[in-house]
């Protein structure tokens, strides 16, 4: 009896609880062998004998739950990077050993212990340090060596000098017989970097994990509708722009596209977070990975794969994620000044103690390693990343892609708002004028509810009025009914000579009083608590609009927005944003459109969000996954955390140094002291990293 | 002293022991879903780690 063994990508688990639900599951079925799911990389492993259950018919099963999957190619022959672990547990496995040696040999000195059990303790301390030199080790020389080949110099260099002087020192201080050694110096400090370096992995594993998940969702098969009306499966990742495809209610969108049918609706809760399903109508964009709730819809592809919205996202998680090996290049970078000075701090001890002040070579040696150890720059370059990193990644969880370290600092400098309105402060829906006398409205609205006409939809759909009976609809006019009411376009209801705007019905009464009823775009449903925040945070918010002066005007005082722009076109925008700027001002600009773009990158900082076009999200430094604005002052909030943190890391670092290198020159530090204050300092700034709070 | 000709030894020997079972447990994968096996013990049932053996029924 064969087996079949399958991993899935699992969609909308939310936490260990929802897996383990879907392993119970699946556990019962006839057939199922293994269920093992991963709460970690959101995936799940299925052994099940052959010709009992199907793939499709195990993901359905999942679906039933309420859940979704898709299947994933685990490619064995690439490449992992080897876990840190192993090389951990040797480093703790020496430490804990040679410590305890260390430990009766310097209470050995001041009690009885004779100079033959003192070097039997040295040697055998020499010999566990051995293979957490070389295999621990090589973390850290491995890297150093291969970066001295190209001549240059890493984080990594003085860490290695200090770990190989100090061995070599203790080493030739133990065939010397005397009776201080420092490998518990050595293993210790190597100890305590690997653990940084531990968790530094399985933070970039996670985020990698996320992105290759995420990009899964596309990998579907797609059924294309051929010129002759057949439709034919292929896979999705065949499909060009301008194909036309057919998706079942239920399956998942291939790619991004325009619907093609009159209306549909469509879950796009792996991309937005958005829970209830989004209705659209003919012509609407809708986003690959999004699952069809009312179907068999059919769409125009406009994007695919990578340059389809979650082709976007997974790369901007990725981004995210080697943002960190960003961040390690410019501590290199400061590496490259500060390990010459770091080394010349170094040899100066010696040469100072050995020559000038004509101490024993061990002791001008001793003086040397501690300012090497006590002087890695480890603190200092911790501090920034250290803060940076976790803030990027609490960000992404929120939903909020901070693109660089930098944005993020700008991000906490900001003091004004710029808001673009349609679009982004407002949703392209219509809302009737809400001054309208509200019998008026009523009886408009039940007429508007026999049409199909967008203005008459929007009007009806403000609370749900059951249609009129015996209206009558006249195409590209209006609508009549029995008792000679009447809601059109101007010409309809009898007004002559009156300019009809796009956005504007008129209502005439059985008795022919004529109503205007105009329409409004609605304001996204959190563009108040928005505003509130924002004005609690001390930050102003102006409107910048492309629109006509009496639409901006109407929205802003409805939504309480003092100051607003109109008729903007994108080179004004942007002067906009440059004259705040020239004031001294930092400027946040949040918009969605391609007339936004410009002042999107000439602004200080700039917020756009997943939805919005595509040259927007490309112009942002920020972008957030779903159209919340809410999200926003939560980020500022963050970023200024972050940014009170580094402060304060950076002071930390700065002192440590100031302190501790006159100490380890004027020969107060022992080795052993100096890795621990420097491995201590790591440790302060990496904790004070944590104290950024998770956004809610 | 002599007491640590000994001791020493059996000391490595644990130490060794401990730092064999911990690279097993690494290399077993015991620490690639920490977040659902910290989950999985409030799992009320307790069932057997595979499906060959047969469902115990001596104590209903």
């Amino acid at each position: 009896m064969s087996m079949v063994d399958d991993t899935l990508v699992l969609h909308g688990v939310r936490c260990a609880a929802c897996v383990l639900k879907i392993e119970r599951h699946l556990e019962q079925l006839p057939g199922v062998e293994i269920a093992r799911g991963n709460a970690t990389q959101k995936r799940m492993r299925l052994v099940w004998e052959d010709g009992s259950q199907s793939i499709a018919s195990l993901i359905q099963d999942i679906r039933d739950l309420g859940y979704d999957a898709t299947q994933i190619q685990v490619d064995q022959s690439a490449q992992k990077e080897p876990s840190l672990l192993p090389r951990l547990g040797v480093a703790a496995f020496g430490t804990m050993n040679i410590m305890a040696f260390s430990l009766s040999s310097w209470f050995g000195q001041a009690t009885d212990m004779g100079p033959g059990s003192m070097q039997f303790m040295h040697w055998l301390s020499a010999g566990l340090a051995v293979p957490v030199m070389l295999y621990s080790g090589a973390v850290f020389h491995g890297p150093a060596l291969r970066a001295m080949r190209h001549g240059r110099m890493t984080m990594d260099t003085p860490i290695t000098l200090a770990i190989w002087i100090t061995f070599a020192g203790s080493l030739y201080e133990t065939i010397r017989g005397s009776e201080d050694v420092y490998f518990d110096a050595v293993v210790s400090l190597i100890f305590f970097l690997l653990i940084g370096r531990v968790l530094e992995q399985a933070m970039r594993r996670r985020t990698e994990n996320a992105a290759d998940n995420l990009r899964k969702l596309l990998d579907l098969t797609a059924h294309r509708i051929a010129p002759n009306g057949e439709v034919v499966p292929i896979p999705a990742s065949d499909l060009v722009v301008g194909d036309r495809i057919l998706v079942q209610s239920g399956a998942r969108v291939p790619a991004d596209g325009v619907l093609l049918s009159a209306r549909g609706e469509f879950d796009e809760s792996a991309l937005t977070g958005e829970t209830l399903p989004r209705p659209a109508l003919r012509e609407s964009p809708v986003a690959a990975g999004a699952i069809v709730t009312v179907g068999p819809v059919e769409l125009k592809v406009s994007h695919v794969g990578a340059a389809s919205q979650l082709g976007q996202l997974a790369d901007l998680a990725d981004q995210a994620a080697s943002h960190k090996g960003r961040l390690q290049l410019l501590s290199d970078r400061f590496a490259q000044g500060y390990i010459p000075l770091v080394l010349i701090g170094g040899a100066f001890g010696f040469l100072l103690w050995y020559f000038v002040l004509g101490a024993p070579l061990s002791e001008a040696l001793k003086i040397a390693i501690a300012v090497l150890i006590v002087t890695c720059p480890c603190a200092a370059g911790l501090a920034t990343p250290a803060v940076t990193a976790r803030a990027v990644n609490l960000a992404l969880k929120a939903g909020i892609v901070v693109k660089s370290g930098r944005a993020l600092e700008q991000l906490s400098e900001v003091d004004q708002i710029f808001l673009d309105k349609t679009g982004t402060a407002s949703l392209p829906v219509l809302v009737p004028d809400a001054m309208i006398d509200p019998q008026v409205l009523s009886a408009a609205q039940s007429l508007a509810a026999s049409s199909r006409h967008p203005l008459a939809m929007a009007l009806a759909a403000v609370d749900q009025t059951s249609p009129m009976s015996g209206a009558k609809e006249h195409p590209g006019q209006g609508i009549s009914a029995p008792n000679g009411a009447r809601l059109g376009n101007a010409e309809f209801v009898g007004l002559k000579g009156r300019a009809h705007t796009q956005t504007m019905l008129f209502y005439r009464d059985p008795n022919g009083q004529i109503t205007q009823i105009a329409f409004d775009e609605a304001a996204r449903p959190d563009l108040e608590p928005f505003l509130t925040r924002t004005v609690e945070m001390g930050l102003d918010v102006s409107l910048h609009s492309g629109d006509v002066p009496e639409a901006v005007a109407r929205f802003a005082e409805r939504n309480g927005v003092t100051h607003w722009c109109a008729r903007q076109n994108p080179a004004q925008k942007l002067d906009q944003v440059a004259a705040m700027q020239a004031k001294g001002q930092h400027v946040l600009m949040i918009g969605d459109g391609i007339n936004d773009s410009a002042a999107l990158s000439g602004a200080h900082v700039s917020v756009s969000f997943a939805g919005a076009t595509d040259i927007a999200q490309a112009a942002a430094d920020v972008v957030l996954t779903r159209p919340q604005l809410s999200l926003i002052p939560k980020a500022i909030d963050l970023s200024r955390a972050a940014r009170r943190l580094i402060a304060q890391n950076l002071a930390f670092s700065t002192a440590y140094n100031v302190l501790s290198v006159p100490l380890a020159l004027a020969g107060f530090l022992t080795p052993a002291l100096a890795a621990l204050l420097m491995s201590s300092s790591s440790l302060v700034v990496l904790a004070n990293g944590l104290r950024l709070r998770q956004i809610e | 002293m002599n007491a640590a000709l000994y001791l020493i030894p059996i000391s490595l020997v644990l130490a060794v022991c401990a730092l064999a079972a911990f690279i097993w447990t690494v290399r077993t994968g015991q620490y690639d879903d920490v977040e659902g096996d910290s989950a999985r013990m409030l799992d009320a049932e307790d069932k057997p780690l595979t499906k060959r053996k047969p469902p115990d029924t001596s104590n209903h």
